[in-house]
C-alpha cells in the first residue's frame, strides 16, 4: 500500500486543516473562558464566606 | 492545557496522514472521509449525550444536567453542519454534484432543522424550571429523530441512496485504523467542547444566583 498525496486533493487537505484549526482555536478559547469564570466564581464565593 | 496540546497535535497528525492514504475500495476520492465520518459519528454521540443528560435532569432536577444537555446539543449541531459541508464536498468529488437530494442528504438537513426548532422552542419560554423540563423532553425526542433520519430513513425500501453503506467495515486495515483514530480524536474534541461549554453555563448560573 503506497502512501502518496494526489495534487488535486491538496486544496481539500488545506481546507480540512483550516477547519480543524478553527475548531481547535474555539476549544482553547472556551477552555480559557471556563478557567476565568471558575476563578471569578471562586473569588466571589470566598469573599462572601467570611460574612456568612 | 497539556491535554489540549497533545490532542491538537494528534488530530492534526492523523488527519494529515489520512490524506496520504490511498482511496478506500469502491470510492474514487475518500480522503475527506477522515473528516466527514468523525464529524457525523461525533454528532450522533453528542445528541445521545444530550438526551442522556436530559433523562438525568428529569431524574435529579439538577441544573448541571440541563446545562450539559444543551451544550452537547449545540456542539452536536456544529459538528452536524461541518459533516454536511464535508459530505457535500465528498459528493461533488464522487457523484459530480454538491447536492442531489440523496436520502442521506435529506436526512441530515431534517436532523439539523429538528434541532434548530428545538432550540427555538427552548428560547420561547421564560420560566427557567419549565424551560429545563421541556428541554429534557426535546433532547430525548431529538435523538430519536436523529437516529431515524440518519440511520433508518435512507434504508427505507421505497428509497435508494448513493451513500456508501459500510466504509468503516470493508476498507483495508490501515485505512480503517486511520479512520477510527480520527473518529476517536474528533469524538474527544466534541466531548471536551461540550463539557467546557456546560461548565461555563453552570458557573454563569451560579454567579447569577449569588449576585
Amino acid at each position: 500500500m503506497a502512501l502518496a498525496i494526489e495534487p488535486k486533493i491538496v486544496p481539500v487537505l488545506i481546507v480540512a486543516l483550516i477547519t480543524w484549526g478553527g475548531i481547535f482555536w474555539y476549544l482553547l478559547r472556551v477552555d480559557i473562558m471556563t478557567r476565568k469564570v471558575q476563578k471569578e466564581l471562586e473569588q466571589k464565593l470566598n469573599s462572601e464566606e467570611p460574612r456568612a | 492545557m497539556i491535554f489540549n496540546v497533545v490532542l491538537g497535535i494528534w488530530v492534526t497528525a492523523v488527519m494529515t496522514f489520512g490524506f496520504f492514504m490511498p482511496p478506500a475500495i469502491g470510492l474514487n476520492t475518500s480522503n475527506i472521509m477522515y473528516f466527514h465520518v468523525p464529524m457525523a459519528i461525533s454528532m450522533e454521540i453528542a445528541f445521545l449525550m444530550a438526551a442522556w443528560h436530559g433523562v438525568r435532569f428529569l431524574q435529579t432536577r439538577r441544573m448541571e444536567h440541563d446545562a450539559h444537555s444543551v451544550a452537547f446539543a449545540e456542539v452536536g449541531m456544529a459538528f452536524g453542519v461541518i459533516a454536511t459541508i464535508t459530505g457535500a464536498i465528498w459528493a461533488k468529488l464522487n457523484w459530480g454534484a454538491y447536492w442531489s437530494w440523496d436520502p442521506q442528504q435529506i436526512g441530515i438537513v431534517a436532523v439539523l432543522l429538528t434541532y434548530f426548532a428545538l432550540f427555538a422552542l427552548r428560547g420561547a419560554t421564560e420560566d427557567d424550571e419549565k424551560t429545563r423540563s421541556a428541554w429534557a423532553v426535546y433532547a430525548i425526542f431529538g435523538v430519536v429523530a436523529a437516529i431515524f433520519w440518519t440511520f433508518i430513513f435512507r434504508r427505507l425500501p421505497q428509497l435508494s441512496t448513493l451513500h456508501p453503506p459500510a466504509v468503516l467495515i470493508y476498507s483495508a486495515p490501515l485505512y480503517k485504523w486511520a479512520l477510527w483514530t480520527n473518529v476517536a480524536g474528533f469524538g474527544m474534541v466534541m466531548v471536551k467542547l461540550a463539557l467546557l461549554r456546560g461548565r461555563v453555563q453552570v458557573a454563569q448560573e451560579k454567579l447569577k444566583e449569588s449576585a
